[in-house]
């Protein structure tokens, strides 16, 4: 049906990774769909405005001003956040919230969301991770396993476009892969020695949503292949990454089924107690504080994980006095986050003859290796590494006068081999991190700030701790030198993978959401962003996230047929 | 009347861009952190040429070095940092009188050299001073290594190469 002035189908909150995925298979299945985004419309290509700047095309260079730095505490500490892409970053000066404990929130409002700035790492989950709650003892367990994704998975790969090799390790299930680029040939040496000593252990490709070959979907998509510039945050010209905006967003627009709603901050969802169901959403304009509300069958809330969070503890009715769904006190709870603050660097000798030419978008990575198959450590869980080894030109700036100036001129030194390896560890969700909106701190639109309260525990240290040992230990054993290991320190939350909150489980008492990302207390209520997730794992979670929001979107689709939602 | 008028007024060429009439017809932009006078303006442009001749002619950037380094001065360096550049050009100055009796630009090339070699060498002397010329120079060299001739010619940067070899040779 062709929507009404304010009623549609289905609505969508949140135009990034998962809503717009959310969006496109809505749009497939020929329903009405609103698409509603807290932030300015930015359309592929059009609204990318650095990405064909070269680097002495920047006023400064790529640097941040002293308002920038002022104005974002937070998002400066991001890698992404510069003078490059820094308009992809949502202000902390305009979006506050509240640190009861030190979070650094990096937020990205607008179409696309955080998928324009995103890391482009995709590797699968497996049963080992979604065992893990059960097997280990906490949060609840999952109501899925890897063979209820696998499907989704796929299907999700061959959209996308990730590129790969296969590995054959059941720790890290293979999937639908274009080709790889190299490993470079430290990288290599390190992945042969892994190899001699240990069997659980592998150096591999990084996967990551590039494509490396072309086909028939990706040309109808408008997407060409990936240039290797290595400055996707910008927005790519060539689609050669995948974010919302060259990809899911038109393709849903193409359908003509879809309603995007720029500029649209979602204040609550809209339940209706005689009917027992969310009858739609209730939003304000960022720019005129408007209200105004919109209303549909079915909502899928995609509003990033703090702020799907947010939406729906800010949803209080009768019913709900505490959050829309949330009967057992669990929303907002169990949020967890990966744990990033460990880096070990070295470098190496042997290699001297060779180095690397032009540029590669991802890098090597190491699975967890860590109580896979049975515990072993005075820790849960585990880490994976991203790891990956580099060699640099560099010029000669001493002396003043005609010798600077020769310096400068000379030929230029390469430096020495570089590996640096980051930890990638997994964290325990519990009832003590939460966020909760603020009884009296609002934002410029009237909204409760969002107070979080999340922090390391003493799992996390000793994992740190045992990633310092293992990786030094693996380094050295390699013929690595110089191996230096350094605690970050940083807050939980510039790792970008804030999770949970909204969880999945098989009990209405001990989740929010069924295996279907389907409210139990709200059945027309759908979350398939990062607040769905039970658990946390080591793996990059937006292929996850896409995977179950796809296969959430299909199951809602067949219940509105069948009358059983909507 | 209009034309007097017109010279009385500072001229606005562009957005924040305001340039100061002079009877040698030369103008300086103007930096809202940075209080500089003309013949201050002068004497940073004559010490960047001292600290980095620059003799390469396939050498352009979208700004001139001076305006490069007054412009992340002013916009990107904390304020401390740039009040302490400004307390270092008056201290720089006044080495200049003190030691060498003499305007920085009537100095030989050879004067040059020394008067900007010696005042970072003596930096509990002269703190600030060597502050200005160090910053100075950091911009200085920022500006000419990361402008199109020297990204292209000198550090083989390439835009989209298109390809990653993991092991190329040397």
């Amino acid at each position: 049906m062709k929507h009404t002035n304010h009623h549609f189908d289905t609505i969508v909150i949140g135009a990034g990774m998962s809503g717009g995925w959310a969006a496109k298979e809505f749009c497939d299945a020929g329903l009405q769909t609103l698409l509603l985004e807290r932030g300015r419309d930015v359309k592929h290509i059009a609204d990318y405005p650095t990405t064909n700047m070269q680097p002495w095309d920047f006023k400064y260079r790529g640097n941040l001003t002293r308002q920038q730095v002022a104005d974002n505490p937070i998002a400066k500490k991001c890698y992404a956040f510069r003078e490059d892409a820094a308009h992809f970053f949502a202000s902390d000066k305009d979006h506050p919230y509240i640190q009861k404990k030190p979070f650094d929130w990096i937020k990205g409002y607008q179409v696309g969301g955080r998928s324009i700035m995103w890391a482009r790492q995709t590797q699968r989950w497996s049963d080992y991770d979604f065992d893990g709650p059960a097997r280990d003892g906490f949060a609840v367990d999952w109501p899925i396993r890897y063979k209820d994704l696998d499907s989704w998975y796929t299907y999700v790969e061959k959209f996308v476009g990730i590129s790969g090799n296969k590995d054959g390790l059941d720790t890290l299930p293979d999937g639908e892969f274009l080709k790889a680029w190299e490993l470079n040939c430290v990288e290599k040496h390190l992945q042969k020695e892994l190899k001699r000593k240990y069997k659980d252990r592998h150096l591999i490709y990084a996967r990551c949503a590039h494509l490396t070959e072309t086909n028939e979907l990706f040309q109808k998509q408008g997407r060409a292949l990936c240039q290797s510039r290595t400055i996707c945050e910008r927005g790519c010209p060539f689609g050669g990454y995948f974010n919302a905006n060259s990809t899911l967003i038109p393709w849903a627009a193409k359908t003509g089924n879809l309603t995007l709603r720029p500029d649209a901050i979602v204040h609550s969802i809209i339940f209706d107690k005689e009917k027992n169901k969310a009858t739609g959403v209730r939003i304000i304009d960022a720019n005129t504080k408007e209200t105004t509300e919109y209303f549909a069958k079915v909502i899928f809330i995609n509003a990033g994980t703090l702020n799907t969070n947010h939406i729906l503890l800010n949803s209080t009715s009768e019913r709900f006095p505490d959050g829309l769904g949330n009967e057992n006190g669990l929303l907002g709870r169990y949020i967890g986050f990966h744990n990033y603050r460990g880096i070990v660097s070295a470098g190496i000798e042997g290699y001297e003859k060779f180095m690397p030419e032009g540029r590669r978008p991802t890098s090597a990575y190491i699975p967890r290796f860590r109580n896979v198959k049975k515990q072993e450590t005075d820790f849960i869980r585990g880490y994976a590494i991203s790891c990956g080894a580099s060699r640099t030109k560099t010029n000669n700036s001493m002396g003043i006068g005609d010798t600077l100036t020769n310096n400068l001129l000379a030929e230029k030194e390469i430096q020495p081999w570089s590996f640096v390896s980051r930890m990638m560890g997994e964290t325990i969700p519990k009832a003590e991190s939460f966020v909760i909106p603020d009884s009296t701190l609002k934002d410029k639109w009237g909204i409760p700030q969002l107070n979080i309260s999340i922090d390391y525990d003493e799992n996390d240290e000793k994992m740190l701790l045992d990633f310092k040992e293992q990786m030094m230990e693996m380094l050295s054993d390699a013929g690595f030198k110089d191996i230096a290991y350094t605690d970050t320190g940083q807050a939980p939350g510039l790792d970008i993978h804030e999770m949970g909150g909204v969880r999945m489980g098989r009990d209405a008492k001990t989740s929010i959401l069924n295996k279907w990302n389907q409210m139990h207390a709200c059945n027309n209520v759908f979350v398939t962003d990062g607040a769905c997730m039970t658990s946390m794992s080591t793996q990059n979670p937006s292929l996850t996230f896409m995977a179950l929001t796809a296969r959430a979107a299909d199951f809602a689709i067949k219940e509105m047929k069948e009358g059983r939602i909507g | 009347m209009k034309r007097r008028t017109a010279i009385r007024n500072l001229t606005i060429l562009s957005a924040g861009t305001i340039l100061f009439p002079a009877c040698d017809n030369e103008t300086f932009t103007v930096y809202e952190h940075l209080p500089l006078e003309k013949k201050q303006f002068r004497l940073i442009r004559q010490i960047q040429d001292t600290l980095l001749p620059n003799k390469t002619p396939e050498f352009t950037a979208t700004e001139s070095p001076l305006d490069f380094l007054l412009t992340m001065l002013n916009d990107c360096y904390k304020m401390k940092d740039v009040e302490k550049y400004m307390a270092g050009i008056t201290e720089y100055q006044n080495y200049l009188s003190t030691n060498l009796k003499s305007d920085f630009k009537d100095l030989t090339p050879e004067q040059k050299l020394s008067a900007v070699q010696f005042v970072p060498v003596k930096p509990e002397a002269y703190p600030s001073a060597s502050f200005f010329i160090n910053v100075t120079k950091d911009l200085t060299v920022r500006h000419f290594v990361q402008s199109k001739y020297y990204q292209l010619q000198q550090m083989d940067f390439e835009f989209v190469p298109g390809r990653y070899l993991g092991c190329a040779a040397v």
